[in-house]
């Protein structure tokens, strides 16, 4: 069974500490590879949550800087809870994310995973008390590796390369902040201070790099040599011991022996073997840059927030089709030169909606593997702007890559435009839909016109037409 | 169990826990979980709402039972006062002699214990037989006794055998040649009871009926506002002490004796077989035996202050070890439902059932249904919806949303009702300690079926008499 034992810890040495967190490290990313492996894709590539890169070493960081929690240990206890929160954490991610996929692919309730497994596995090879002690930690991890709220703060501070590295530099201090629990308040604030002003020049000066490198400054280095340095003048050790505190009856590292080390392993394997293929990115549709001016699409609006979450080359314009349609249509275009920045994005929804929305496939453009999906706001549902249907898709376009939103308002007799794209914010990406959620709303049933629909995968055809020609 | 080298008083094997899980019923159960794992994977439309139904109705009634006895508890207090005056009013050549055991284990602070504790009880000590219980292979306990001058203390050192239980140490001490106690009495070596507590019980044993076979005092702890956990456990014990077990013994029904502080008549004890050395809950189990052989229990209002476990794990491993117990002691006594029904009614074996195995049980059914909870707001799986069909599920409703309140709000009033209003807002976030209930409850589940004698020694030493507490004498 489990390989559980009861007997009193060990008093570890300290190389006994660093192969048991190597152990748990290595773990981790064997079973999360493909994720791992999709996280640094991403961010060579570009995307603005390079920042996760810098996540493993800000959290051992911070747990470096915990003191050991004395009291009792107990092996069976320390299995009990790490199934518990393996179980819990698990189901409730795979649960929302089958109720709100949608949600769960903007906010990447994926990479919750992750932290939920070195949560249980940590459980076994340091011990629940260690592992609840680690609070702090977990909670810093799981505020920014879905990536989305950092996203967020990019954007909130600009949208650029720049304001993605500010924003790095602001994880790093409050990584150092954390990071000097055992030293007085006074010094952990003037570190994390100048741990910000040095980050924010360092990455300024090192403007000219890639946003990964400069990342690995701010959010790497400098927040480990802030640390270091205030340990080192505070004459604190780098590495705190999980060695028996002197009261009777402590708990150092619980004794983990082979089976148990098997039936992780054993774990992490199955974890791989569960987890979903990434998909490729790359759009498959090399589209004709002409298809606009072909089609004659008439430009109505431009919605300059798309930068802050795109960067500044991005842009998102409102077409519609020359003369009327029935009902009315608008063609969203979203243009960025960098499809990884497109691609945190690509799960959004930027019409608004009184309930969460969900996208599907569709059948539009099956054939070249355009990958078409289509999302909707509840026709059952009371809108405050109307109800609206959207088929969308993403292609090459050369230069860059275009997302296009054909949106089509649902009342076929107000003839009105489908409601204008919104910003993300935290409230209508998160916190509205949670409280929908916990209201124990019915999930959306109703279907969106016919009519509706016909008239969308009609205009999609068209695009598609002279995108392809 | 190969090793039982000296056997002390081993119990008849329908009667002690020793054979209560065999490998047969092991495979019996396992047998049956695979039948009802098939059953629900090939009929799961039959299957889930029956269970779901009927886990309900038996949650429901436990919940009930348990807020009857409370409520009953609160407005009919049945506990046994003594005075000091009466106490005291015994001539000291009228009083009995007495046995106390204190069985120990790995207490190197025994002597300081011993001088808080037991050295200050209030009675002849040329009456009083005081045996401290140490196991042979304890070094801890035997070096700090080393360098003591013990005075009015026997020293008895325990042969080392298994199972390496307090109940077997405890049977060890009794089987001892020349013992002269007329009544006995336990208690740990932390404990410090009421200085009277002996004179009470001994006073209350003559008031008291021919049919009381056990005086159990109360207990409460020297370190209740150390931390959440010991309110928590404070708030719990006051609960159980002063209401619940009253009303237990008023409804005379099987009272689960407390591990320490239970005064028993020496004959009582030879009587019923003393106590059953693979129960790791043996004073529970003595008190279904007291029950199924027709006496009765009463609790008196004399406080035995013990250490409240300050410790979330060493709290999980001890009630995880009464947890084990009550499982142990509710499988021991239905070994055969009917006898069990004829020696102390049908109310009575229902309501030992609830307070002993049904507990531990209780507090897994609440890590399930809080799983359930979870997944059903999260997702809303279908198998969910199968498990409570319309009436099972408004049942839930109730259990969830006035059950659990009024369970808070019952906390809230016997808080206050026991004079402990500074652990009102424990009693508000009792539904986490609910949750540490649930861990305990598997773990106990886990040893029951993997190592059931397994004694899980608490660790003491972990609080401290100052951090506040009940005083050690009759609450009035």
């Amino acid at each position: 069974m489990l390989g559980i034992s009861v007997g009193k810890p060990s008093n570890p040495l300290p190389g006994q500490l660093w192969l048991r967190i190597g152990i748990l490290a290595a773990l981790t990313t064997a079973g999360f590879a493909v994720l791992a492996v999709s996280a640094i894709r991403g961010s060579l590539a570009g995307s603005y949550s390079a920042v996760l890169l810098a996540l493993p070493v800000l959290a051992i960081l911070i747990a470096s800087g915990l003191r050991p929690a004395p009291g009792v240990g107990d092996t069976e206890f320390d299995w009990i809870v790490a199934a518990v929160i393996g179980a819990t954490g698990f189901l409730a991610v795979a649960l929302l994310s089958q109720r709100l996929p949608s949600i769960a692919g903007l906010w990447n309730w994926s990479h919750f995973g992750p932290v939920v497994w070195a949560m249980a596995a940590g459980t076994v090879l340091f011990s629940a008390r260690h592992v609840l002690r680690l609070w702090r930690v977990w909670l810093f991890v799981l505020c920014l590796v879905p990536a989305t709220p950092f996203l967020l703060f990019t954007a909130a501070l600009g949208g650029t390369e720049n304001s993605a590295v500010l924003a790095g530099g602001v994880v790093g201090a409050i990584a150092v902040y954390l990071a000097t629990s055992t030293v007085g308040l006074s010094w952990r604030l003037l570190a994390a201070v100048v741990d910000l002003g040095v980050a924010t020049g360092l990455g300024h000066l090192l403007g000219g790099l890639a946003l990964v490198p400069r990342m690995a400054v701010v959010a790497g280095a400098v927040p480990v040599l802030s640390v270091a340095a205030v340990r080192w003048a505070n004459h604190v050790r780098l590495a705190p011991s999980l060695a028996a505190h002197p009261a009777r009856g402590s708990a150092g590292m619980p004794p983990v022996g082979a089976r148990s080390y098997g039936v992780l392993g054993i774990l992490a394997v199955a974890l791989v073997a569960l987890s979903p293929p990434v998909s490729n990115a790359q759009p498959q549709v090399l589209a004709d840059r002409d298809w606009i001016d072909r089609m004659g699409l008439v430009p109505v609006a431009d919605f300059g927030f798309i930068r802050l979450f795109l960067g500044p080359e991005a842009s998102l314009t409102r077409y519609v089709m020359p003369g009327n349609t029935d009902p009315a249509v608008a063609i969203d275009v979203i243009s960025a030169p960098n499809l990884a920045r497109l691609a945190d994005y690509s799960d959004a929804v930027w019409y608004p909606s009184a309930v969460p929305v969900n996208h599907r496939r569709a059948d539009v453009g099956e054939t070249i593997g355009l990958g078409a999906r289509s999302v909707h706001s509840d026709p059952d549902t009371v809108g405050g702007d109307g109800n609206w249907y959207a088929l969308s898709w993403l292609w090459r376009t050369d230069p860059g890559y275009q997302q296009v939103i054909v949106a089509v308002d649902q009342d076929l007799s107000a003839q009105r435009r489908p409601p204008i794209p919104e910003p993300l914010t935290w409230t209508n990406s998160l916190l509205s839909p949670m409280l929908w959620l916990t209201r124990q709303q019915p999930p959306p049933s109703g279907a969106a016109p016919k009519k509706v629909v016909r008239t969308a995968d009609e205009v999609a055809r068209q695009i598609i037409e002279a995108g392809t020609a | 169990m190969s090793d039982v080298g000296h056997r002390t008083w081993v119990l008849p094997d329908h009667l002690s826990a020793r054979t209560a899980l065999t490998r047969p019923t092991k495979t019996l159960i396992a047998a049956l979980a695979g039948i009802a794992g098939g059953a629900l994977v090939a009929f799961p439309g039959q299957v889930l709402p029956v269970l779901g139904t009927a886990v309900t109705l038996l949650y429901l009634a436990s919940t009930i039972d348990r807020y009857v006895l409370m409520i009953n508890g609160l407005n009919r207090p049945a506990l046994v006062r003594i005075s000091d005056e009466e106490a005291r009013a015994i001539p000291e050549e009228d009083l009995p002699f007495y046995t106390v055991l204190l069985p120990v284990y790995d207490e190197p602070s025994i002597i300081d214990n011993l001088i808080n504790g037991v050295g200050r009880i209030d009675y002849p000590r040329d009456r009083l037989e005081l045996l401290l219980l140490v196991e042979e292979d304890d070094d801890a306990t035997r070096q700090a006794l080393e360098s003591a001058q013990l005075r009015d203390i026997r020293v008895v050192l325990v042969p080392h055998s298994l199972p390496k239980t307090k109940p077997k140490a405890c049977n060890y001490g009794m089987s001892l040649p020349g013992l002269r106690g007329e009544y006995i009495t336990i208690y740990d070596a932390e404990d410090i009871p009421e200085p009277l507590q002996l004179r009470r019980a001994v006073a209350a044993f003559r008031a008291a009926p021919d049919d009381v076979g056990c005086i159990q005092a109360k207990l409460g702890f020297f370190n209740e506002q150390q931390n959440l956990l010991t309110r928590w456990f404070s708030m719990e014990y006051t609960q159980w002490f002063a209401v619940v077990l009253p009303a237990l013994e008023r409804a005379r029904c099987v009272v689960p004796l407390g591990g320490t502080s239970n005064h028993i008549p020496a004959r009582v004890w030879h009587s019923i077989g003393g106590w059953d050395e693979f129960n790791v809950t043996e004073d529970a189990d003595l008190g279904a035996r007291l029950a199924t052989h027709g006496y009765r229990t009463q609790i008196l209002d004399s406080v035995t202050l013990e250490e409240a476990n300050s410790d979330v794990v060493n709290w999980i491993r001890q009630r995880s070890r009464w947890y084990k117990g009550y499982l142990q002691t509710m499988i021991v006594h239905l070994r055969n439902p009917a006898e069990l029904r004829r020696a102390i009614g049908t109310k009575a074996a229902l309501r030992f059932v609830n307070m002993t195995g049904g507990i531990p049980m209780t507090a897994i059914v609440n890590l399930i249904f809080g799983l359930l909870l979870v997944s059903w707001t999260s997702g809303r799986p279908s198998a969910i919806s199968l498990l409570f069909p319309p009436i099972t599920y408004y049942l839930c409703l109730v259990l969830f949303l006035v059950g659990t309140p009024l369970a808070i709000f019952l906390s809230f009033v016997l808080v206050l009702a026991t004079g402990k209003p500074y652990l009102w807002w424990s009693a508000l976030l009792s539904p986490l300690y609910w949750g540490l209930q649930s861990l305990a409850a598997i773990k106990a589940f886990y040893q029951l079926l993997f190592r059931p004698f397994h004694w899980e020694k608490t660790v003491h030493g972990l609080g401290t008499p100052s951090t506040g507490g009940t005083s050690p004498g009759p609450t009035g």
